[in-house]
């Protein structure tokens, strides 16, 4: 090996060197900035947050870094916990009614022809598009003392006085139903598309009734787009406190209000931490079944 | 391919009605003749000047123009970034990058609002329009990320290789090929973007100042005083607005899609 070659065997290392760092310093030019943010804006607080549910506070609601499991054994009080399943338990019906409402539309317009799916589909855009802070407002006009349903109620001569109907359990459930309704549409009616009309033809040669149909071959079919609903409907439905402030007149309260005033009026940061660490964990599990289920039925 | 049955109408049409229903009636209010609900009184525009008079709701919707409009600029450029750093280099780790950058997107808003909050608490940091505006970019970043990413996908690359060939560095290969095509998709992630910030109620809660309260936080604090005709007046000027926001980004997918 001559003095030439070792020259420029070493020069070329020095440029892939210098290729490599280049390489590097363009990637953390481009993604950097998004890393950086999402780690310093994301990361630390939800680290933050965990650690503060293992902590306690003093008199004056600051926290103090000592370990406690105080913030957890909030969660068993019963007042608590009794809101703590109440809001699993109304987020369940209402994730139920949602889907039993979206199905039928979602199917229906599955099959249809193309002209009509697309009509069928551009129409939720209005209510999907429009902020549900706004749709809770909308609830409120037509279930107040003289709103919609009550006048033509009386108007039919169904009821002489006027019902109350804001502020009690059923106008936050409608309230919520009524707000996750174009969102459980979307994913159905992509699982539902998938449905090949040939196969229900064939089903039906071979002597399946339209109950059969259903539970053999359509709603298998649709179990991924029940459990992408179920992501959207299920989890908000647990934290929207203003769906419950607006609707139910402060009478009623969910886990996101509970959350909600730990860290506002309350100042109990570790009860309040804990709570959320204990429904972001369920919220996980959740959205892990539904990509399970989801790459399951892909394959 | 069918056609709909009688019963199968008689539905689309019952949703259709529940769907719109509310929503129309609280337009319709808006232009009635008379303060309190109790039927239709005639027609009026006196709700929409009023509206013009109030200093706060002003107010509230220049803040919530300035948090939603940085917001919305900083996602654009982040997310574009980021999504083209993702298109041009390959790198260990990658996939596992694209779902954590989409994480924020799928914790709910709230605890997103209260994790921040202690943040800015234990940092010393007062609220204000900034605090908003970090909230807001970091669920509102990723969307403009995946969105931009998404029309990457979709990108000729044979383009680029002939860009190569023509004489273009890395850095002219992005900002004269790339950049230009990505126009769209970076105009329709903003829109978004610019939706999901300007609606947002369950984080802005929590992170926003008592001075800088957005539009939807104004509204929700109204709401829960009762309703008001000004509120159906201001609540129907925004659906307008969103619903053209939303449609302008439908159109833009639209074409994206079938180019």
């Amino acid at each position: 090996m001559n003095v030439e070659e070792i020259k420029g065997n070493q020069a070329e290392r020095r440029k892939e060197k210098k290729d490599q760092a280049g390489f590097w310093s363009s990637v953390l030019m481009t993604i950097g900035p998004m890393g950086l943010w999402t780690i310093l804006f994301f990361v630390f607080p939800f680290i933050y947050i965990i650690l503060v549910s293992f902590c306690t506070r003093d008199q004056f609601g600051n926290v103090v870094y000592e370990f406690s499991l105080a913030g957890y054994q909030m969660l068993t009080r019963q007042m608590y916990f009794t809101v703590i399943y109440q809001t699993i338990i109304r987020s369940a019906i209402v994730t139920f009614f949602v889907i039993l409402l979206a199905y039928p539309y979602a199917y229906l317009a599955s099959q249809a022809n193309k002209k009509i799916q697309s009509m069928m589909m551009i129409i939720i855009m209005v209510p999907f598009w429009t902020s549900s802070l706004l749709r809770v407002y909308a609830i409120m006009n037509i279930t107040s003392k003289n709103g919609m349903i009550n006048s033509l109620l009386m108007y039919a001569g169904i009821i002489k006085e006027p019902l109350q109907i804001l502020y009690t359990d059923a106008a936050v459930n409608f309230g919520m139903i009524y707000c996750a309704l174009p969102m459980m549409v979307m994913p159905l009616y992509t699982s539902l598309q998938k449905l090949d009309p040939s196969v229900l033809e064939a089903g039906r040669d071979l002597g399946a009734n339209s109950f059969e149909l259903f539970l053999k071959v359509i709603f298998p079919l649709s179990i991924p787009g029940i459990m992408g609903g179920v992501v959207l409907v299920f989890i908000p439905s647990m934290f929207n406190f203003f769906v419950v402030d607006a609707l139910g007149g402060g009478k009623l309260i969910i886990i996101g209000n509970v959350i909600s005033n730990q860290f506002s009026t309350t100042r109990n940061w570790p009860f309040g931490a804990a709570l959320s660490v204990v429904i972001m964990i369920l919220s996980t599990v959740i959205i892990y079944l539904n990509n399970r289920l989801s790459m399951k039925a892909e394959r | 391919m069918k056609k709909i049955s009688p019963l199968g109408m008689m539905y689309v049409l019952f949703f259709l009605t529940l769907l719109y229903m509310p929503i129309i009636i609280m337009v319709a209010y808006s232009f009635n003749n008379s303060e309190l609900d109790i039927g239709w009184s005639g027609f009026t525009l006196d709700w929409y000047a009023k509206l013009l008079e109030q200093s706060d709701i002003k107010r509230a919707a220049l803040n919530s123009l300035i948090v939603s409009g940085s917001s919305t600029g900083i996602s654009i450029l982040m997310g574009a970034f980021a999504a083209i750093g993702f298109h041009q280099f390959e790198f260990k780790g990658k996939n596992a990058l694209d779902s954590f950058f989409f994480v924020p997107t799928i914790v709910p808003a709230m605890l997103l609002g209260v994790s921040l909050l202690s943040l800015y608490e234990i940092m010393g940091i007062q609220l204000g329009k900034v605090t908003i505006i970090i909230a807001h970019v970091t669920f509102c970043a990723p969307v403009c990320f995946n969105t931009i990413r998404v029309a990457l996908n979709g990108f000729d690359k044979s383009i680029e290789e002939a860009a190569v060939d023509l004489g273009c560095n890395h850095l002219q290969t992005i900002t004269k090929v790339l950049l230009p095509n990505l126009v769209p998709a970076m105009l329709a992630s903003g829109l978004l973007a610019f939706t999901f910030s300007f609606q947002d109620v369950l984080t802005t809660f929590f992170v926003a100042g008592p001075k800088d309260e957005t539009i939807s936080m104004y509204i929700f604090g109204q709401m829960k005083s009762g309703m008001k005709p000004t509120l159906n007046a201001l609540s129907t000027l925004i659906i307008l607005f969103t619903v053209g926001i939303g449609s302008i980004v439908q159109v833009l997918e639209n074409r994206s899609a079938s180019q």
